[in-house]
Parts: structure tokens; C-alpha cells; sequence
């Protein structure tokens, strides 16, 4: 049999294992550079971010993208589209009908509010209560409608169906330091889902059932 | 040494094809059990002074916060910051925790305060948004989630606003824009308008910072991926229209131990506001 030359196999090692690296690389996520703030591309970042290990620094990050000076006359706005809440279960359901049922709220409720994290405390959008919280009013309503019932508006267009729904409780409101407000107890919160996509616009506490 | 030996001693027989294959395959092996590293100058430590990975903000509060804090009577304030991929890894909506990095303008003569930025928090499973809270003076708080942070907006800055409307003191303009997603809406708030009629201002106090709800279990309940939130182009508004950089460091609140931060540019020697970031260790 003839024999290998010894420089041969090396060449065929180091190759072999040049290419491993390559590969433990892509895996990993990529090569020096993509330290803290580090801009990438954005079609490398989704919208669920894998949880990397947090990399805590003393130093600012890259700027990256700086918006320019907007007016305060520029009113541009884009329609809001709030966060996946409630999933819709009526196929087909036209511009003045919901897309989900009060039992698929009820539903909702059930799954989300009705379990005591470790402090003993339930919740409804954000906002605690120590006792568990239960639905009071579920109601379909416009846009309209809603901006006579609470402060503010979801955003969207007047004849939008929204759901209204106002929960009983013990919730509590704190306030960010430097306000002189103490912490407050609310019997109700809220929540206004967009009827027909189920996504949750607004979370909010009230002082009365409206 | 197993390459060494193989090829010291020639390859002349078959099986030793055999050992070679194995003295390969041996080395690549090392690779994933970082016994060698590949990527050796990349596995720095973590820098000195960076929070404990644990943290302890239970619910209903007091909530952690980080923060710069300017006093002084305002039309409104303006900020750039910069948008981090932050992780939500076992919140459900009844654990109500959340991590928001934001801006609040507050008016301490009627207790009304209106906030605007970006968070994760319940019901989202990890995903994060933009949001903008209304607390008016004397009434609970309605918070809207505007929409999920478009993939482009990440590792780069979004400036946020709020001014008074330069109609009526009793509406706070609040905005958001970057350079995948703009909103501007008008928050019913009656602070500043309240008490000193329609030339009086708005707010009494910019904060800027970040604010954490919640426990460690051990789990991922939340995590800054990559470490720093970062404010910049940071304004107070004197008149309607009329901005300026901050010029004054403000109060530091960054006392707790979840968050580190400090000004990696003072305001005092900056033209645009200075730049601080916060670190939250959770």
C-alpha cells in the first residue's frame, strides 16, 4: 500500500476542524462584534428574542438609528394594534359583529386572572389585587362609545367594535417616586379588546362600575 | 499528540486511516464542551460593578426603579431610547410583572402623571411593546398598548414626547417615533391645566428610567438581553415648541440593587442632553 504523506492528513485535520468552528459559530449566533448594543440587522432580530444571557456593562451602547426632531405639529400616526389577548373563534365575523363570545372572555379571565402569583396576589392587565378578581360587565361597544365611558381612546376609528370588560377586585395602583400620591386601592380594572382581532388595547382601573 | 504520533509514524498501513479518523473526531468532540474555545476572546466576564442576576420587586409593591429625576416646572419633555430585546420567560398575565423603560412627566401640584415607552409584561410571553399610561390627578390610570415593537426598531433609539397640547392645558400630547412606527395620540389629563388655568404648565418633574415589578424564582422571568437601556437627546420643553438639552445631571434614584447606572455623559458637559443608561440585573 503507498504511503500517506504526514502533511496531507494534517491539512485534511485542520480543515476539518476549521469547518467545525464555522459551524459551533453559526450556532452560537455569530462572531465578535455582537457584544452589548452591537447593531445588527433587522432582519436578524424577531419579535420574541431568544433569552441570551444578560451582558451587564458600565457603557452605553451603539446609537444605531436616531430618529430625527419630530414637531409637535407632526401628528403622524399609525393604527394601533395592542397585544394578543383574547383568540378569536367566529370565523368570518363581519365590522358590526365580535370575532369571540363572552364565554371565550370568560374563558380568557379564567386562564389569566384567576391564578395567585408567589406573593398571593392576582391580577387583571398589570395592575395586582389581593383578592381574585371576577368579571362584572362584559360589553360590545364602538370606539365611540367607549371615549364617553372612559378617559381615553384605543386610537382606532369611531365605529370600531370593541369589548368592554370590568373586573371586580382589590387593586392597587403605585405610583413612580417623586409623585406625591400615595399608593392607592381600586375596586375595579379594565380591560378594551379590539372585537374582532382580540388583541387587548387598553388596561386601565376605574373608580365605579361604568 | 494523537495527530502527532499517527503522523510521526506514517501512514502506511489502513488502520491507521482509522486512527486518524478517530484523532479528528476526538478534537472536534472538544469543541462543544468547551474544553477549547473557538471563540476564546469573546468569553469575558461580566464587568465589576454589574447587579446581582436575582431580584426581589414583588407585587403590589414597592416597585425597583432606575432613574434620573429633573425638577422644575415644564411644557413637556422629549427623549431618545434606544429599543433592547427584552425577555418575559415565565410571566403570565396573573403574575402582572413587568419591565418597562420609559419616561414619565409628572405635575407633584395635582398628583397627575403620564408615561411613554416600551415594555414587557403580562399575557405576551415574552414579547414587548410600546405603550403610553394616562394617571390623571384624583382618578385611576388607564395604560393603552399601542402594538409589538417592529423588528426594525431594535438596537436603535425611538424618540418619545409629551407636551401640552397647545390648545387646551388640560390634554398631554404623547408621541412616539422611530423608523418603523410613529403614534401620536391626546391624553385627557387635567395636570398643570387644573389649578393655574390655560397658561399654566404641565409638568413639575421628568423622569427618565426604567421600573421593574416582580420576583426571581430562579427562572427567566425577565431579562434585559443585552444589557443597557440608554436615554439620550434628553429635553425639557420651555414654551410651546420651544425645547432645550438638558443641561443639569438631575437626581439619581438607581439605589436598588436590581439596577446600575449612571451617565456615561453628564448633561452638564453634553450639548444634546447627555446619555445615560441603566442596567437592570433581573
Amino acid at each position: 500500500m503507498r504511503t500517506i504523506k504526514p502533511y496531507i492528513v494534517i491539512g485534511v485535520a485542520l480543515l476539518l476542524l476549521a469547518l467545525e468552528i464555522a459551524a459551533v459559530q453559526l450556532r452560537s449566533g455569530g462572531v465578535a462584534g455582537r457584544g452589548v448594543g452591537s447593531p445588527v440587522g433587522a432582519s436578524e432580530v424577531s419579535l420574541t428574542p431568544s433569552p441570551a444571557p444578560p451582558v451587564q456593562g458600565t457603557v452605553s451602547p451603539p446609537r444605531g438609528y436616531m430618529p430625527p426632531w419630530k414637531s409637535d405639529t407632526d401628528l403622524t400616526t399609525m393604527r394601533p394594534t395592542g397585544v394578543p389577548a383574547i383568540k378569536p373563534t367566529i370565523p368570518g365575523a363581519g365590522p358590526t359583529t365580535p370575532a369571540f363570545t363572552v364565554a371565550d372572555v370568560t374563558a380568557y379571565h379564567t386562564t389569566y386572572h384567576t391564578v395567585a402569583d408567589i406573593s398571593g396576589y392576582y391580577g387583571v392587565g398589570d395592575y395586582a389585587s389581593s383578592v381574585l378578581p371576577r368579571i362584572v360587565k362584559v360589553e360590545f361597544l364602538t370606539e365611540k362609545a367607549l371615549r364617553a365611558r372612559i378617559p381615553d381612546s384605543t386610537g382606532l376609528p369611531d365605529d370600531t367594535l370593541l369589548c368592554y370588560v370590568q373586573y371586580s377586585g382589590s387593586f392597587v395602583l403605585v405610583p413612580p417616586p417623586g409623585v406625591q400620591r400615595p399608593v392607592s386601592i381600586w375596586p375595579y380594572a379594565i380591560e378594551v379588546f379590539d372585537a374582532h382581532t382580540g388583541n387587548r388595547m387598553i388596561a386601565g382601573l376605574a373608580p365605579t362600575l361604568r | 499528540v494523537l495527530l502527532h504520533l499517527l503522523v510521526m509514524r506514517g501512514f502506511s498501513r489502513s488502520v491507521d486511516w482509522v486512527r486518524a479518523a478517530i484523532a479528528v473526531a476526538l478534537l472536534s468532540a472538544l469543541i462543544p464542551l468547551n474544553l477549547i474555545s473557538p471563540l476564546s476572546a469573546d468569553a469575558a466576564p461580566p464587568l465589576p460593578g454589574a447587579p446581582a442576576s436575582t431580584y426581589n420587586c414583588p407585587p403590589p409593591g414597592p416597585h425597583c426603579y432606575g432613574q434620573i429625576a429633573w425638577l422644575g416646572t415644564t411644557y413637556g419633555t422629549s427623549s431618545s431610547i434606544y429599543i433592547q430585546p427584552l425577555t418575559c420567560g415565565n410571566c403570565t398575565t396573573s403574575n402582572h410583572y413587568h419591565l418597562n423603560v420609559e419616561t414619565w412627566l409628572i405635575d407633584n401640584n395635582s398628583g397627575g402623571y403620564i408615561e411613554v415607552g416600551y415594555g414587557a409584561r403580562d399575557a405576551q410571553n415574552g414579547a414587548e411593546w410600546y405603550f403610553w399610561s394616562n394617571t390623571p390627578p384624583g382618578q385611576g390610570q388607564t395604560r393603552n398598548d399601542v402594538g409589538p415593537i417592529p423588528p426594525g426598531d431594535y438596537f436603535a433609539s425611538s424618540g418619545f414626547k409629551m407636551t401640552r397640547n397647545r390648545q387646551d392645558a388640560n390634554h398631554v400630547q404623547v408621541q412616539e417615533w422611530s423608523a418603523n412606527y410613529r403614534f401620536t395620540v391626546v391624553a385627557t389629563n387635567n395636570m398643570g391645566g387644573g389649578y393655574g388655568g390655560p397658561n399654566a404648565y404641565t409638568g413639575t418633574e421628568i423622569n427618565i428610567g426604567s421600573e421593574l415589578v416582580g420576583v426571581n424564582n430562579g427562572g427567566n422571568e425577565f431579562q434585559s438581553t443585552n444589557g443597557n437601556a440608554d436615554w439620550t437627546n434628553n429635553q425639557w420643553q420651555e414654551h410651546a415648541g420651544t425645547y432645550h438639552y438638558q443641561t443639569s445631571d438631575g437626581i439619581r434614584r438607581i439605589d436598588g440593587p436590581e439596577y446600575q447606572g449612571d451617565w456615561a455623559i453628564p448633561p452638564h458637559s453634553s450639548s444634546t442632553g447627555g446619555d445615560l443608561y441603566v442596567s437592570c440585573g433581573c
